[in-house]
């Protein structure tokens, strides 16, 4: 087994911060919340050092992220349902609503479209568009036949194209 | 294996995450790694206590039973056999305070526990001087 030291746990830092960061952020569309997703899924990387592989820790970062990322998601809907989070999220940058209005109209139709997707297309479709990984580590990330990967990319592409004529 | 086409790369495009990730990734190994040197801490402490009180358990004797005084079972069955004199009357009244105090034996149940029944003659409250004997 490979050594997985503080060194090695930077480096990979600085190699899947942005895509993990991508794949987060697009389940939890918050930024502050998913680079805590993201630090949070690094450092319980950290405390299981002893027990991973570095040459296949890459689908475990992922899993781990996502994970967490769902659990934030399911706590934040509990949280409003019982309604302690009344005010909605607004743009922090004032260059935000001049630069976009036109992309960020976009970006909600996107938004709404890949929420409106289930959870294991939309996992798949995260995934395949941010990690970087192969169809054989998605598949070993989300503990399903590598075969299925492609099946439920090309899914969740024709409902995102459906969702968004 | 890149999976974007040009489609994909419209809808999603890649975002860069907050600056300074790095740093903080950091400093939350070093608190993880400070917490985690004071729960172990704690855990030998605890374990540490947990074995001073099973040393303590395992090592103090166990207390002695108390046994009655040697010979007083044989001495009680010699005297109901009238092999030997039952002791003095431990309580008697002074020569010299007779007339005035009588002293009479309770009999018990239980031939070790003597009850005396000390009186005034004169039928006043009895007072008996201290030092035992009347």
């Amino acid at each position: 087994m490979t050594a997985f030291g503080e060194v090695e746990l930077e480096a990979l830092y600085e190699r899947l911060e942005k895509p993990v960061y991508n794949v987060v952020y697009r389940w939890l569309w918050n930024p502050e919340e998913a680079r805590d997703v993201v630090q949070d899924a690094f450092v319980r990387l950290w405390r299981m050092r002893r027990r991973i592989e570095l040459a296949t820790v890459e689908p475990l970062v992922y899993k781990i992220a996502l994970n967490l990322a769902r659990s934030r998601l399911r706590r934040r809907r509990i949280i409003r349902w019982v309604g302690f989070d009344a005010v909605a999220p607004t743009l922090r940058d004032p260059q935000d609503v001049e630069a976009g209005v036109a992309r960020s109209e976009d970006q909600a139709r996107v938004r709404e479209a890949v929420l409106a997707l289930p959870d294991d297309l939309r996992q798949v479709i995260v995934l395949c568009e941010f990690s970087g990984m192969k169809y054989e580590q998605i598949a070993e990330a989300l503990s399903i036949p590598p075969g299925t990967v492609g099946s439920r990319r090309h899914r969740a592409l024709t409902k995102l194209r459906e969702l968004l004529a | 294996m890149d999976l974007r086409d040009d489609e994909t790369d419209r809808l999603f495009p890649v975002l860069d995450p907050p600056p300074g990730g790095l740093t903080r990734l950091r400093a939350r190994i070093r608190q993880d790694r400070r917490r985690r040197t004071a729960s172990w801490g704690l855990v030998t402490a605890a374990a540490g206590i947990a074995a001073l009180v099973l040393a303590v358990l395992v090592l103090t004797p166990a207390p002695r039973k108390i046994r009655a005084l040697p010979g007083l079972e044989s001495d009680l069955l010699a005297i109901q056999l009238g092999i030997v004199d039952p002791p003095r009357e431990p309580v008697s009244v002074r020569p010299d305070l007779r007339n005035e105090f009588a002293v009479r034996r309770i009999p018990t149940t239980d031939e070790r526990v003597v009850f005396y029944l000390v009186g005034s003659r004169s039928g006043g409250p009895a007072s008996p001087p201290e030092g035992g004997e009347l």
